[in-house]
């Protein structure tokens, strides 16, 4: 098969990159670009540990060709803290032990990072339902959800000061 | 001291709730699991599997595939050698079918091609003749006469008459006369249940990545709950030596148990010598589901009978275990779990392992106890509700402990199920109101620990932060847990250890994280290096002082004088419990500080009066040489030096030392404030600038 060429945005920086036709985003990003925070649990799209956001939309990437990138800008779990500087959500699950193994976890970040940019003051059972599609086996989901409100909570208090 | 002794201490660090280590890593995305690795000339491994549960594999015929572009080896059986003992057969057959797929998924073949498309193409062109044959996957049907025995060969010696062939284990437990004991029950009650062999589920499918080397040196990457085990495997399955097979165990995206074995590894390694390059193999979910070990598959009958006041007057349990395709002594678990937390005086548990056409069973939690625990405790729940009875009144009153003789034999210690089922009793939740659509109920259990074979390295690094290495992959938060008991031990703050898990070149050996043993054995490992280090160093400080060794004590994070080694009027601390005095008037003359300073060093064997060794062996000279506006000469330069001042002073440099450190911590300080600016400005010598003042060893030796 011939391969494709495809140019995008991935965490603001441009990226080009060849893929075969059938190849999956998540796959060119682990294989051919060497970002490997998204992971491939199942490979079908039901545990979302491959989640990242494309074109603002959140997606799993197992479940997208790496040819339908083209064009587009797209966010992985790389790109979420500032430098050296976390977000907030990456910083409330470390201090809310919402993560064990962790392989779940850039996955269950990039999803609750995309419901925060649209609902900054999610109530617990919205929470639950948006992260329904990212399962986790080790921590259980109650410190996961406490992790999210928390960094809700301080999101929502650093934008009232700015 | 004896690490067993019990005995009530406060702890300062254990015990507070940390960040764990490893959490930046893993919010980023940069840790790295099994399929994150990657190496130069990476092949692409991929794994032919049955489509039956049961065929003699007749013959494979790899030619096409080898032919195809981009092939660069394809294996089969042929590939591997026969291991003697039974064990590492039964796992290097589970890992590539030899003579029969055993089980849908089996592997049968597998090749390493440059890309996952070639690969995936080459699995197509391999040509398998199988021989179907009639399978079985339920536990009693394969018991049961007449039906298809999996493997020819392996049953047990003395099957009874009225089983197949598929039985290969027997196990008995417990003591009394049951039949007597149900004579006396007011209400017996008989019920059977089976259990699925349900999968751990771990969100990280099974990867490796291994390189073999034309001289035969391999280097494997894996995620596992113990890679020396894999070692042991992978190097019994390969015929090569241990010493030849480094595997360094990636984060693990979870186990529960099911990562306690090799599925991918050995293929990989056969794969990666054949081929001369490096072969990396990810499993998919489908893979994992179809080929990796769930627990076992049970059928469980219990019989139990109580009295109308709820003491269970007997017990017994016939336990019907398949750990799938191959011979698997779980039952024997279910067995001597399934009464334990009860005292009974009439108990007895029958178990037997047979065949099935499934895959090969691997631990997962407690593997064999939760199956037997939940057929007696539903017996016992059914009584209480027959009999009126409270389930926890009930479990209390036939509640195992200390000097209770098990139902497998031995007599308990001290333990813990009244103290719980008490707290349990006294919690709000017990007695709080329901609301519609819930419930309460509770159980008992019991599982095993052991401590299993943990090696621990614990070095001093020059600054006075310490490495912990261990062996064990880190599956719930150990490196945690091991920092805490290290900086418990040493005195100085969790944040200043780093624990790392270490290759299996790096390390003694170490078994699995299984069991629920990391914490206990490798932290007890931890311990016992931490105070190791401490004796040490105060030895080598008792040297350095020219004091006995039981005359130097270790507080807070540094060595000190005990006792009348320290006197009251040197040892002026501050509010920290920090010396800060300098004592300027009682110094000795320069030149009296050098010759003391020779005699200091030369006594001590490991130094031979040779400073400029620089010791860096030698966790003592560390924490001297760590102080380096500080620094050695400082040892020399009180009234009694190598006697009783000098005692303190080193106890000064650790504490000015620790000190700064702290003060970097607090105050935000991006550097070290330097000794001259923290107590007593006499201390000339204390200035950074001046090359002259700064009495590292190094220094010492040019002067």
């Amino acid at each position: 098969m011939k391969s494709l060429q495809v140019s995008t945005t991935i965490n603001g920086d441009a990226a080009e990159f060849l893929c075969a036709p059938d190849e999956t985003l998540l796959d060119v990003l682990r294989n051919r670009l060497g970002l490997t925070g998204a992971k491939e649990g199942c490979g079908t799209g039901d545990c979302g540990a491959c989640s990242v956001m494309l074109n603002g939309r959140l997606v799993c990437s197992c479940l997208v060709l790496g040819a339908e990138a083209e064009g587009a800008e797209i966010a992985t779990i790389e790109g979420l803290a500032e430098g050296d500087v976390l977000h907030p959500l990456q910083q409330a699950f470390i201090d809310h032990a919402a993560l064990q193994c962790g392989v779940c976890t850039p996955g269950i970040l990039v999803a609750a990072k995309a419901l925060l940019d649209r609902d900054p003051d999610p109530s617990d059972e919205a929470l639950r339902y948006w992260l329904a599609g990212n399962l986790c086996r080790c921590t259980g989901y109650d410190k996961i959800i406490a992790a999210v409100q928390a960094a809700a909570a301080e999101m929502r208090g650093a934008r009232d000061v700015a | 001291m004896s690490l067993d002794e019990y005995s009530r201490r406060e702890f300062k660090q254990v015990g507070t709730r940390p960040r764990r280590p490893d959490g930046v890593d893993k919010v980023t995305g940069r840790a790295m699991y099994g399929a994150d690795a990657s190496a130069p000339g990476m092949l692409v491994g991929r794994i032919l599997r049955s489509p039956h549960a049961h065929a003699r594999i007749k013959a494979i015929d790899t030619a096409a595939a080898e032919a195809l572009a981009g092939v660069k080896a394809v294996i089969t059986a042929a590939d591997f050698g026969l291991p003697d003992d039974d064990f590492t057969r039964d796992v290097q057959d589970n890992c590539m079918a030899r003579g029969k797929a055993l089980y849908d998924g089996h592997a049968v073949a597998a090749v390493a091609a440059v890309d996952a498309a070639t690969a995936k193409a080459a699995l197509k062109l391999i040509r398998v003749d199988y021989e179907t044959l009639p399978h079985v996957t339920d536990v009693d049907a394969a018991m049961a006469p007449g039906a298809p025995v999996v493997q020819e060969g392996r049953a047990l010696e003395n099957v009874p008459a009225g089983m197949s062939a598929n039985v290969t284990s027997h196990c008995e437990f417990g003591h009394g006369d049951p039949a007597a004991g149900f004579a006396r029950a007011d209400r017996v009650i008989e019920r059977h249940f089976t259990t699925a062999a349900t999968h751990q589920g771990y969100i990280e499918p099974h990867a490796c990545l291994a390189s073999v080397s034309a001289d035969g040196k391999a280097d494997l990457w894996c995620c596992t709950q113990g890679h020396f085990f894999v070692r042991t495997l992978c190097s019994a399955i390969l015929g090569m030596e241990a010493s030849q097979l480094r595997v360094t165990a990636s984060e693990i995206g979870g186990g529960f148990g099911g990562k306690t074995t090799v599925f991918i590894e050995p293929v990989a390694l056969a794969l990666s010598r054949k081929a001369g390059r490096p072969v990396k193999i990810v499993m998919s979910r489908d893979e994992v589901f179809r080929a990796t070990g769930p627990t076992v598959s049970t059928s469980i009958e219990v019989k139990i009978g109580m009295t109308k006041d709820g003491r269970i007057t007997a017990g017994e349990a016939h336990l019907r275990y398949s750990g799938g395709a191959f011979p698997c002594a779980t039952v024997e678990m279910g067995g001597q779990a399934a009464f334990a937390a009860y005292d009974l005086d009439h108990v007895r548990t029958y178990g037997w392992n047979a065949l099935t056409n499934r895959p090969k069973e691997a631990a997962y939690r407690a593997p064999g106890a939760p199956q037997a625990i939940y057929a007696v405790e539903n017996v016992i729940d059914e009584l209480c509700l027959d009999l009126g009875l409270d389930p926890l009144e009930v479990r209390l009153k036939n509640a195992a402990t200390k000097g209770t003789k098990s139902s497998y034999g031995p007599t308990f210690p001290a333990i813990g199920l009244v103290a719980t089922l008490e707290a349990a009793k006294a919690h709000p939740h017990y007695t709080a109101p329901l609301a519609e659509g819930q419930g309460r109920g509770l159980s008992c259990g019991f599982w095993f620990n052991f401590g299993g074979n943990s090696c621990v390295s614990l070095n001093v690094n020059t600054d006075g932060t310490v490495g912990v290495t261990e062996g064990n992959p880190d599956i719930g938060g150990s490196r945690a847990s091991i920092s805490l008991m290290a900086a418990e031990e040493l005195g100085i703050p969790y944040e200043r250890i780093r624990t790392i898990v270490a290759d299996t070149a790096s390390l003694g050996y170490n078994d699995v994280t299984d069991g629920s043993r990391v914490t206990f054995a490798v932290g007890l490992a931890t311990i016992k290096a931490a105070r190791a280090a401490i004796r040490l160093m105060c030895e080598r400080a008792a040297k350095i002082w020219g004091i006995e060794a039981d005359a130097v004590e270790w507080k807070d994070g540094a060595a000190v004088p005990a006792g009348p080694n320290a006197p009251a009027d040197v040892a002026r601390r501050d509010r920290r419990g920090l010396v800060r005095d300098r004592r300027p008037d009682r110094r000795p003359p320069r030149g009296q500080c050098r010759r003391r300073r020779r005699q200091l060093w030369r006594p001590s064997g490991r130094c031979r009066g040779r400073p400029r060794d620089r010791g860096d062996q030698d966790p003592a000279l560390h924490d001297l040489s760590g102080c380096r506006q500080g620094g050695a000469s400082r040892l020399c330069r009180g009234p009694d030096a190598g006697r009783r001042g000098a005692g303190h002073r080193l106890g000064a440099e650790r504490g000015i030392y620790l000190w700064r450190r702290r003060a970097v911590a607090e105050r935000g300080l991006s550097r070290l404030p330097h000794p001259g600016r923290l107590g007593p400005a006499e201390d000339r010598h204390g200035d950074p600038g001046n090359p002259q003042s700064r009495p590292s060893l190094r220094g010492a030796r040019r002067r």
